[in-house]
């Protein structure tokens, strides 16, 4: 039986020094602004492959000219210790970017800003590495009637494109997965807007990661019966007493399928 | 039983995706192993216990990178026929079949493959509740193999898998194990010194390392 998944998200910008080369941090984010650094990517990944995380997603969150080298030395060290799958994303806007991903050691590419401003980057990605590995990212925003908005430039424009409308283009183009993220949840620790999940998952085809606003164990649940595959979460597990096996065992315990050992 | 520190493993570069992680994975395990771009001749291959073919993406480029680098010839003449374990993964796995379906073109037909084990590679149907691609760890029931086989993995283990296509061999003698998706499926794959994971033991955590080591202990028949 296939399990559902939970993904520590694993948010990077560089921290420039006078005196060495520029070197990844990790941080965590509240409402796409607010950044925490709190550690090195690679030592907690690999402390969270020790605690069975599923999967891992490493995002630049600058995706600049200066911390793509940073990022690629990232995905590297992280693939030569680590037996988990990494999906690397964060200023991806070239096929040329996503073959020096893969070939650095990415399993899979998230693609988001670039795909909204020109869709046929994910046919391009697709038909040459193919759907497994490439994620659509949505970052959505809710509306005051009730709908949500994809948002580009990490939170920044509002493309107007319907979420679930989006997703479907996605995923038609040749998106393996999407990832939604909740801009208004992003950090706050509220839960998953679980609309939103069941919304874009009851649209597609493809198999849906949720993220967004975790702040309790129940949370993950809430999403895997929502409809997602996977959940993914940054400040979660960084900031709190908190680490992926907790979460596992009430997953277990609420009923849905998910790896406890081994 | 094989001594896994002193296999030497040939990584089969055919272009078909990242080889790094495999090669971590190896290292980890203590065996040596060399990235091969191109197939070295018969003779010199004798230095290779074991050969590794991993890969991602479609049936069809994948066919064709195999032949563009003649691969495919190296296999079939010189690899296979010497009894020396071969792994496929994934893709690599898949293209073991004797024909598939993926990038056929859109009047349909088969791409032809290489033909070590019998059977088709195609699409899995899509149902409510199966989304495609079939993504994320799930449980292998590994069938009774011969107890003299060092190969024997952990029951109960659950491995990950990224794949849209199957492969359903012909014999079913030659179907090692199977994961549920909807369907039973073919998870694993055998016939003589040929050896098919349609999941990635080198993203699979403990329970894969301990798949490609059993792999490493397998020898030559």
């Amino acid at each position: 039986m296939l399990k559902v998944r939970i993904i520590p998200k694993l948010q990077m910008v560089i921290r420039q020094s006078s005196r060495s080369r520029p070197r990844p941090a990790l941080v965590v984010t509240r409402n796409f602004g607010d950044r925490r650094v709190i550690g090195d990517p690679v030592s907690q990944a690999k402390i969270y492959e020790a605690q069975l995380a599923d999967e891992l997603i490493l995002v630049d969150i600058e995706g600049s000219s200066a911390s793509w080298p940073v990022l690629l030395q990232s995905v590297e060290a992280m693939s030569q210790v680590l037996a988990t799958p990494l999906a690397v994303g964060g200023g991806v806007r070239t096929v040329g970017q996503v073959e020096s991903l893969l070939s650095n050691g990415a399993d899979r590419v998230v693609l988001n800003t670039a795909a909204i401003s020109d869709p046929g980057l994910i046919d391009d990605v697709s038909s040459l590495f193919g759907v497994q590995c490439v994620v659509v990212s949505i970052d959505a925003r809710a509306h005051a009637d009730g709908g949500w908005t994809a948002w580009s430039g990490g939170g920044s424009y509002n493309s107007g494109l319907e979420v679930a409308q989006w997703g479907r283009e996605a995923s038609e183009r040749g998106a393996g997965e999407l990832l939604v993220t909740s801009i208004d949840r992003d950090g706050s620790g509220a839960g998953l807007d679980l609309e939103l999940v069941s919304h874009l998952s009851t649209n597609v085809h493809v198999p849906v990661m949720a993220s967004g606003g975790c702040g309790l164990a129940e949370h993950f649940s809430q999403g895997f019966g929502a409809g997602a595959a996977a959940v993914a979460a940054g400040s979660f597990f960084s900031l709190r007493d908190q680490n992926p096996m907790q979460s596992r065992a009430h997953v277990h315990n609420a009923g849905h399928p998910i790896r406890i050992g081994f | 039983m094989g001594e896994v520190r002193a296999s030497k493993v040939a990584v089969l570069d055919a272009g078909l995706g990242n080889l790094g992680s495999i090669e971590a994975a190896l290292t980890r395990l203590g065996c040596s192993w060399k990235r091969l771009p191109c197939p070295p001749d018969c003779e010199e291959s004798d230095q290779y216990t074991h050969a590794v073919l991993p890969g991602v993406g479609s049936f069809k480029a994948g066919m064709d990178r195999l032949a563009d680098r003649r691969w495919d010839r190296w296999i079939s003449t010189c690899w296979a026929p010497s009894g020396r374990p071969l792994l496929g993964v994934c893709l690599g796995m898949q293209l073991m079949a004797a024909s598939g379906t993926e990038g056929a073109g859109k009047f349909g037909g088969t791409v032809k493959g290489l033909g070590l084990i019998d059977g088709s590679v195609d699409r899995m149907p899509q149902s409510p509740g199966f989304r495609l691609p079939h993504i994320g760890w799930n449980s292998v029931k590994w069938r009774s193999l011969a107890p003299e086989s060092p190969f024997q993995p952990p029951q109960s283990a659950d491995y990950y898998f990224v794949n849209s296509y199957v492969f359903t061999p012909l014999e079913d003698s030659t179907v090692l194990a199977e994961f549920d998706y909807g369907n039973r499926y073919c998870a694993a794959v055998g016939q003589g010194s040929v050896l098919g994971v349609q999941f990635h033991p080198e993203k699979s955590q403990r329970a894969g390392m301990i798949v490609l080591r059993k792999f490493l202990e397998t020898q030559p028949c």
